[in-house]
């Protein structure tokens, strides 16, 4: 970053997220509560919390996963990916008031510590229909508390992206334990087939999302280069590129960005120091490339991103033979300057 | 090539959304809200029903009558209570605790009780044609103490052997203050409550869909709770002699013969 | 099975106090060295960022026995 943290960075599109959040998760608390107090007026307000909370949570964990898929499918969901963490954050408290209402309700006031009591009641594990599932949600539970407390950018930075991102990818694994919980809890006493449609569906629509956008990513990012020459690699021709954008090509275990403006060619490592998002399907706006995920910004001919902040990204050298843009997969030092290639006859 | 479907770019610190990207998202967001409150209204709409069994919280009252500890703790009253249900109070204790422990504490400082006519308060939990009071204010549930014995009059039929199929429950939460107070939801509360010490209370059906509910004890006559806890709210066929005790069906059961189903 | 419950919930317990006490140490000095960017940063902050320091100490004691720059 390089300017001092705040708590949250307010901007006018993060309110707005928030806000329609907010409405979402009142407009479903409000239907669930006033439909529960309808049709089963006799339910206690702890089995009432323990219901709303828990199924709050895991309507916001479904669109939580569905949102990097669809962006994925259409850049114009990028939007619903921006304050993402938010709605990762309040999705995390609505669990933490289902685990803690569980564990009084179910727990507290016994002859065993209350935690312990979670492993412990219940310790039929040969039977899948049996299973101990609370221990299940709990899992899910702390690794939705380690994501939720290292949400704030101060670790990102402090972690590395690239060990956050990892832990930011257990969201799937709790996905996995929160399915389980599930199935293997509520599932068990309800009678209706009915839930169990809901929740398959749930994952067949995350699981396909996930694995479509995943397969055309492969597709895309496969290595395009075909001739080298010298220590270059022909990665495309220059009109293959749109101006003020860029092509993402993978060479060896290099992923670049190549970016087209001003009728010149700069190359840059494609991921962002913020998330790792993919800059090459950002576009250079204000003569800075922007990442598509966040807005972050950095200068194409070197990689560094605008004062005050100090993020760097590694380059490339780049030159044009005739039409053909060719790249040396060698990354330079993140923030090196390299001279942008022009292609013949270029005005600019 | 490679350039995204659509070539607006929306950067979330610098401006609004551009127009397709609008378009685009309020025809998602309400799609997205229609379809997320249809399904909360189908969750909440297909749920299993609750029984109207009922805790009174919050309004403790006083009942007097004979106390037993045989085959659990139990106030033998007469009357006072919900008409709908046995006037034989089932006591347990406060929190997922029987009342045994409690009445202990008592009796240490009122000397012994057992077949005194006393009055005790707490909260009354009652359901199904059963009552329990849970011993609300602990070792202070004793309002009075009558110092003469009282004979038991309950009638007590010879044993006779059964084969039941059904549940363990524990008769607090079932009986009212939990909903549900049943089933693999509420499976480690039951556990929890029975290994605390409130009376395991078995759950069968009969022939016409009602269900009858019979105290457990094991075949020589001794608490059962710590050694049935792995069969808790599960669906299990037990067999053993059984005898009716006051309004109380008891069962004792054979260890070696419960059998999951 | 009880005991080894309680064994470790017993470290885990352990573990936090831990994370705790490190967090308060961090917040009269330490964290400049750990981070830069925090100095100045808002009451809030320290509060946000408390859960994390607490759970993931570990990760930062690293960074502040090496001292390394900010990038």
């Amino acid at each position: 970053m390089g300017v001092s943290y705040q708590a949250i960075l307010w901007n006018k599109s993060k309110k707005r997220y928030d806000l329609w959040m907010s409405l979402f998760i009142i407009l479903v608390l409000a239907v669930f509560v006033l439909a529960q107090m309808t049709l089963h007026p006799s339910i206690t307000i702890e089995t009432l919390i323990i219901r709303a909370t828990a199924f709050t949570a895991i309507t916001l964990l479904h669109i939580i996963l569905i949102i990097g898929p669809l962006c994925r499918l259409d850049s114009r969901f990028l939007p619903l990916l921006y304050n993402r963490r938010h709605l990762g954050v309040t999705m995390f408290l609505f669990a933490l008031v289902h685990g803690l209402f569980c564990i009084i309700q179910f727990h507290t006031l016994g002859d065993t510590n209350p935690i312990a009591s979670v492993f412990l009641s219940n310790q039929n594990y040969q039977e899948i229909s049996e299973f101990p599932f609370q221990i299940l949600g709990f899992l899910a539970l702390v690794i939705l508390l380690l994501m939720a407390a290292t949400s704030h950018d101060f670790w990102l930075k402090n972690l590395t992206p690239r060990i956050w991102k990892g832990l930011h990818m257990a969201v799937y694994i709790a996905y996995a334990l929160v399915v389980g919980h599930v199935a293997l809890g509520t599932l068990q006493y309800e009678s209706k087939p009915l839930y169990w449609v809901m929740l398959l569906g749930g994952f067949v629509v995350i699981a396909g999302l996930q694995i479509f956008t995943g397969l055309r990513e492969v597709k895309r990012l496969r290595s395009t280069s075909e001739k080298t020459k010298d220590k270059f690699v022909k990665v495309c021709n220059f009109d293959d590129i749109e101006d003020s954008r860029a092509k993402i090509v993978t060479i060896g275990s290099e992923n670049i960005a190549v970016f087209r403006y001003d009728g010149q060619i700069s190359a840059v490592s494609n991921l962002c120091r913020h998330q790792l998002g993919p800059l090459g399907e950002g576009k250079i706006v204000d003569g800075c490339i922007t990442c598509p995920w966040h807005g972050y910004q950095y200068f194409p001919h070197n990689g560094q991103s605008p004062p005050p902040f100090n993020e760097k990204l590694k380059t490339y050298e780049v030159n044009i033979r005739g039409n053909d843009v060719w790249v040396d997969p060698k990354p330079k030092p993140p923030g090196t300057f390299i001279q942008p290639a022009k292609l013949e006859g270029s005005a600019s | 090539m490679n350039s995204p479907k659509s070539n607006e770019f929306y950067i979330g610190w610098k401006d609004g959304l551009p127009p397709r990207t609008r378009r685009l998202l309020i025809l998602f967001i309400t799609a997205l809200f229609t379809f997320s409150l249809g399904i909360t209204y189908l969750v909440v709409k297909n749920q299993k029903p609750f029984n109207n069994h009922q805790f009174e919280l919050g309004n403790i009252q006083e009942f007097s009558g004979v106390l037993v500890y045989n085959p659990a703790p139990m106030l033998l009253t007469e009357g006072g209570i919900p008409e709908t249900v046995s006037d034989e109070l089932l006591l347990v204790g406060y929190g997922k605790r029987g009342a045994l422990g409690f009445l202990q504490e008592i009796e240490e400082e009122h000397g012994q009780l057992r077949q005194r006519k006393i009055t005790l308060r707490g909260t009354l939990i009652h359901g199904d044609g059963r009552a329990v009071l849970e011993l609300t204010e602990k070792a202070k549930s004793l309002v009075e103490a009558d110092e003469h014995e009282v004979f038991n009059q309950r009638e007590i039929s010879s044993p006779q052997p059964f084969q039941l199929e059904g549940e363990i429950l524990d008769p607090k939460c079932y009986f009212g203050v939990m909903k549900p107070g049943e089933g693999k939801i509420h499976k480690s509360c039951a556990i929890r409550c029975i290994s605390g010490g409130i009376p395991p209370v078995f759950r069968s059906k009969r022939s016409d869909g009602t269900f009858e509910y019979s105290l457990m004890k094991d075949t020589e006559g001794q608490d059962i709770n710590q050694r049935i806890l792995p069969y808790v709210a599960e669906n299990i066929e037990i067999s053993g002699q059984s005898q009716m005790v006051g309004d109380w069906n008891v069962l004792y059961v054979d260890m070696d013969k419960i059998r999951r189903i | 099975m009880e005991g080894l419950v309680n064994i470790c919930l017993w470290l885990a317990a352990a573990y936090l106090l831990v994370g705790l006490i490190f967090y308060l140490v961090c917040l009269v000095r330490g964290m400049q060295t750990i981070d830069p960017d925090t100095v100045g940063a808002p009451v809030s902050f320290r509060l946000i960022i408390a859960p994390g320091v607490i759970i993931l100490w570990p990760a930062l004691v690293g960074k502040w026995r090496t001292k390394k720059p900010s990038e």
